[in-house]
């Protein structure tokens, strides 16, 4: 009968003598991924350090340096300009530090100010909302007059409402939002290339604290999943796989971060998603192969474990290739064809399936080995000392 | 043969249920686009679906409903807020500072007394010039303060301090308050199917989905303010005149009634109508206030009869009297006499000074207790109140739960709609109506090209057997979206991604168990043996891999905040799908392959 093969079901290459190389080869891009992580680092999206992300469309063809410049002459921090979708599109996502319109600098000029007007009695700035602020005076003061205040301090608009008692001075300040202040930034700048009331078409902010948390959370729930995996292996193989797996998981985590950073692909929530389900997918493969080297071993006999450890591999081949190239080949495809959130995520799976596929083989095995031969060290270390115990020494006997 | 037919069974039963929850869905998307809007709700689609009675409003879905799309799919804003809870700990114990110094100098005006509180503590430390100072703080001075436990912790000084079920009170009281507020306020602004809820403890997400730009900024400015309880006087003398003069000019489903003892008032089903009628209708010194008046058809089931609830509206004076800023303490009580429960509020000392005043002024009159433009509650005012201690008794003719009921919302009120807890926007995610349809265009077109490219391969490599895992994946790809809807769960990006990786995984099930049929197939096992063979051996593989990520995917959901927990739902929803379609029903059909095949061929 005729079938496809992609792999000969029948071979037994020597895969695992090629462990002498390949360890130089993970050596290489490990030492490599660790340098990257320690002198550049990852890139941190706003989720992670909060700030605020925007994504603009315009009505005509401008350019990045443009767009950038606008966000430069709207004092924007740190503002971050790339093109978002096709040409066509005319899309823009521009990332800042920012989550308020507001710096300390405005604060201490708006502080100044309305002490300066007189009667000042309190101004209760609030911390939480930093597009608000409060102010007590014990006589009346106009609405030009506080405005005028915010003005000269470099913010273009206020809402100043007027709170408390009959006889209260109490005025609330709302300063103008970020969104607000971008939209109509933007118009300014743009004129009629930009829509003030339809141009933003996503926006996403994060609070600086929340990004901590978020940050915190995203590590925490890595690290729980990856010792309940490593729990579940222990008990379902037993201990010689556990730090097989683990290895290879570290390594393919260390790698693929190394990676996103040359990619230059932002760490954000949905890239902790991903690293999961690299970490799955990763150990899916190593498993698949396990299972097969435990299988084979119960009828061993003699045999050496590297001799039934290459065989496994060699029987598991077809099947390592079909499921990769398939899966890959998928994700490609939605990598070409999706865009944003769903297109980051199809690009870090790439990176998992070729590194996750590449350490069941090259790494969790070989360790595996090691680990047995290690273990085997021992147990023959111990059987030797309980052997003298056993027999006691001949010369004592009289 | 008996054993298969009892699978086939289930996979049928398994098969229609999910048809069956997914019907209403079908039915959504027959317009196009999945927006709680069929196109007909005639015929066969009226078992599942009915027409809202009112123009514009919501389609009422029997049973199940159908899936529902994520913001980031279908457009919209959504707010994510922290309450600072603590904030409305300390907050109280800060204000309480003078305001126990001022009480002490009343029982005693000579004593030398200094209250403190250390910021973030949930104490206060009275330190007395001299051990007799003490004597001021006895039970009759605790009654002001019920939720305080004294104790004397030496060096003339006595520790005030908060009891803990008071402190959580206080806490939950923040979230519940914020959250009203909020919706109060969303509700102001029409957006069909708000969702204002909590979220972990101190969270509150707010999704107001399909928002249109123009009512962004305004949602978000409502829901910014901070809400301000205030204490207004009704105008009881102008109030009939100034009501009664448009009696005869009454449009349409206005009413003027006659509210309370004898007062007269303009009612309509709807507040905007209201809102309408009396603009530019009303003097200047005055402005006038809303009080919702529900009926209700089911009273426990809380069910309200829209048609029969109307708005009531007061004259009330502009100007403010008390603020809610001044109360320190408001709870239910019981009247002992008529067993009545009733709001007992205190003012902190400037504010009984004030409240003193205009109840001195105004005996016999009602005021009105505001938030925003809305009356909670406009009680008389039966004698002036000069301790600061004010009770509020409720309406009469109810039961006595009904007004206990009341009672606990409108404490609810005055301890925090005067001061809810700070709040903070922690996120916020406006996805425009057309970058959503967008994302999903983009994504459906890539999920359908990658599920082809996968099925062209399956039939090109595996042949028959290939056909067997494509219709097993059709079926997996049914479970999952019947699973998801009749979870009630909704469709995000981050979820079509669990999807897609759950495809990939399913198809690996498939590609591991038909590997190791042709591996005993080429080790010459007869065909029977050799697929019964690789099914079994290859079962460990294909559930181990499975549950791993299984186990990633409950870390996930159980730590994992907003669109990872999207990912983990799917991803858990689509690990059973798969282990049930790949491995039981794609069985299934080999068994029954093998019973309906004479040859000894294999199309694998």
């Amino acid at each position: 009968m005729k079938m496809f093969q992609v792999y000969p079901y029948d071979a037994n290459r020597n895969i695992m003598g090629q462990r002498k190389y390949t360890k130089w080869v993970s050596a290489f891009f490990l030492i490599g991924s660790i340098l990257l992580l320690a002198l550049i680092g990852p890139r941190w999206g706003i989720d992670f350090q909060g700030g605020t992300e925007v994504i603009l469309k315009f009505e005509e063809t401008v350019s990045d340096d443009d767009v950038r410049s606008a966000a430069e002459d709207i004092d924007l921090e740190a503002p971050l300009v790339q093109r978002f979708g096709s040409v066509e599109d005319n899309q823009f996502m521009v990332q800042t530090r920012d989550v308020a319109v507001v710096s300390d600098q405005h604060y201490e000029l708006i502080m100044e100010g309305l002490e300066a007007l007189g009667d000042h009695q309190e101004t209760y700035p609030i911390e939480e909302q930093p597009d608000r602020m409060e102010v007590r005076y014990t006589a009346e003061k106009s609405h030009d007059d506080i405005r005028q205040v915010i003005v000269d301090a470099g913010l273009e608009q206020v809402d100043i409402e007027e709170r408390g008692q009959r006889d209260e001075h109490w005025y609330a300040l709302t300063f103008q939002d970020l969104q607000r202040h971008i939209r109509a930034g933007f118009s300014e700048h743009f004129e009629d290339a930009f829509d003030e009331r339809s141009g933003v078409q996503r926006l996403e902010s994060v609070g600086p604290r929340a990004g901590e948390q978020l940050r915190n959370d995203g590590m925490l729930a890595m690290i729980i999943a990856l010792i309940a995996i490593l729990i579940y292996i222990w008990f379902r193989f037993d201990i010689r796989y556990s730090p097989g797996a683990v290895a290879a998981l570290a390594h393919d985590i260390t790698i693929a971060l190394g990676i996103f950073i040359v990619l230059d692909i932002e760490f954000s929530l949905p890239i902790v998603a991903a690293l999961l389900t690299i970490i799955g997918y990763s150990l899916n493969d190593t498993i698949v192969v396990f299972d097969r080297i435990r299988e084979n071993l119960d009828f061993a006999g003699d045999r050496e474990v590297v001799d039934v450890a290459n065989e496994a591999i060699n029987q598991t081949m077809s099947r390592t290739l079909i499921t990769s190239l398939t899966t890959f080949g998928a994700v490609f495809c939605i990598a070409l064809l999706a865009t944003g959130l769903i297109q980051d995520f199809a690009m870090a799976l790439m990176v998992g399936i070729a590194v996750g596929t590449y350490s069941s083989i090259f790494v969790a095995s070989p360790v595996m080995l090691k680990m047995d031969a290690y273990l085997k060290e021992r147990q023959r270390t111990q059987a030797l000392l309980d052997k003298q115990d056993e027999e006691p020494d001949p010369s004592a006997q009289v | 043969m008996k054993s298969t037919l009892y699978r086939w069974g289930i996979v049928v039963v398994a098969l229609v249920a999910a048809l069956y929850v997914l019907t209403p869905t079908f039915l959504d998307w027959s317009t196009g686009q999945l927006d709680g809007e069929p196109s007909t709700t005639e015929g066969f689609a009226s078992h599942f679906v009915e027409a809202p009675e009112r123009e514009g409003a919501e389609y009422e879905w029997k049973g199940f409903e159908p899936l529902t799309l994520g913001l980031d799919l279908r457009g919209g804003l959504l707010l994510q807020y922290h309450v600072y809870v603590d904030r409305a700990v300390q907050d109280r114990l800060e204000r309480m500072e003078d305001d126990i110094e001022e009480r002490l100098l009343r029982v005693d005006p000579d004593i030398d007394v200094d209250v403190q509180h250390v910021r973030g503590e949930i104490y206060l430390d009275l330190t007395f010039a001299d051990r007799d100072g003490m004597d001021a703080v006895d039970d009759d001075f605790m009654g002001f303060f019920p939720n305080f436990d004294v104790s004397d912790i030496g060096g003339n000084t006595l520790r005030l301090e908060m009891h803990e079920d008071y402190i959580e009170e206080t806490q939950d009281f923040a979230i519940t308050q914020a959250i009203e507020t909020i919706r109060s306020r969303i509700d102001a602004l029409g957006v069909a199917e708000p969702s204002i809820a909590r979220q972990g403890a101190n969270d509150i997400v707010v999704q107001l989905p399909g928002i249109g730009e123009e009512n962004v900024d305004r949602a978000r400015d409502l829901i910014g303010q901070t809400a301000q309880l205030r204490f207004q006087m009704v105008d009881d003398e102008g109030t009939n005149e100034f009501f009664s003069q448009f009696r005869g000019q009454l449009p349409q489903g206005f009413q003027l009634r006659s509210v309370g003892s004898g007062y007269h008032s303009i009612t309509h089903q709807s507040k905007e109508a209201l809102e309408q009628f009396f603009e530019g209708n009303v003097p200047d010194d005055r402005v006038i206030g809303y009080q919702h008046n529900p009926i209700y058809i089911d009273e426990e089931a809380g069910i309200l009869d829209e048609e029969q609830s109307y708005w009531v509206t007061y004259l009330v004076y502009r100007d403010t009297e008390v603020t809610g800023d001044y109360i320190q303490d408001a709870r239910v009580a019981i009247d002992q006499d008529f067993n009545q429960p009733y709001v007992a509020l205190n003012f902190d000392a400037t504010g009984a000074d004030m409240f003193a005043e205009t109840t001195t002024e105004n005996v016999g009159q009602r005021f009105a207790i505001m938030m925003d433009d809305e009356v909670q509650s406009a009680p008389v005012i039966n004698e002036p109140i000069t301790l600061g201690r004010a009770r509020i008794t409720m309406g009469d003719m109810r039961s006595f739960t009904e007004i206990q009921e009341e009672a606990q919302d409108l404490v609810i009120v005055l301890r925090h709609g005067a001061l809810p807890a700070p709040i903070e926007l922690q996120f916020e995610t406006l996805v425009g109506p057309t970058l959503g349809q967008d994302s999903i265009d983009s994504s459906m077109r890539a999920l359908i090209v990658a599920s082809l490219l996968v099925i062209f391969f399956m039939l090109l490599y595996y042949r028959r057997s290939g056909g067997v895992s494509t219709f097993a994946l059709i079926m997996n790809l049914t479970f999952i979206m019947a699973m998801l809807a009749g979870l009630g769960a909704t469709l995000t990006l981050p979820g079509i991604a669990g999807i897609i990786l759950t495809v990939g995984m399913a198809v690996d099930a498939n590609v591991i168990i038909y590997e190791r049929i042709r591996e005993e197939w080429v080790a010459g096992k007869p065909m029977k043996e050799s697929i019964n063979e690789g099914f079994s051996k290859a079962y460990s593989a294909v559930f181990d891999a499975n549950i791993t990520t299984g186990i990633a995917g409950l870390v996930l959901l159980q730590y994992g905040t907003g669109p990872i927990r999207g990912f983990a739902v799917t991803l858990l929803i689509g690990i059973a799908a798969t282990l049930f379609t790949a491995v039981y029903v794609t069985r299934l059909l080999f068994i029954e392959w093998m019973e309906r095949t004479k040859t000894e061929k294999l199309s694998i």
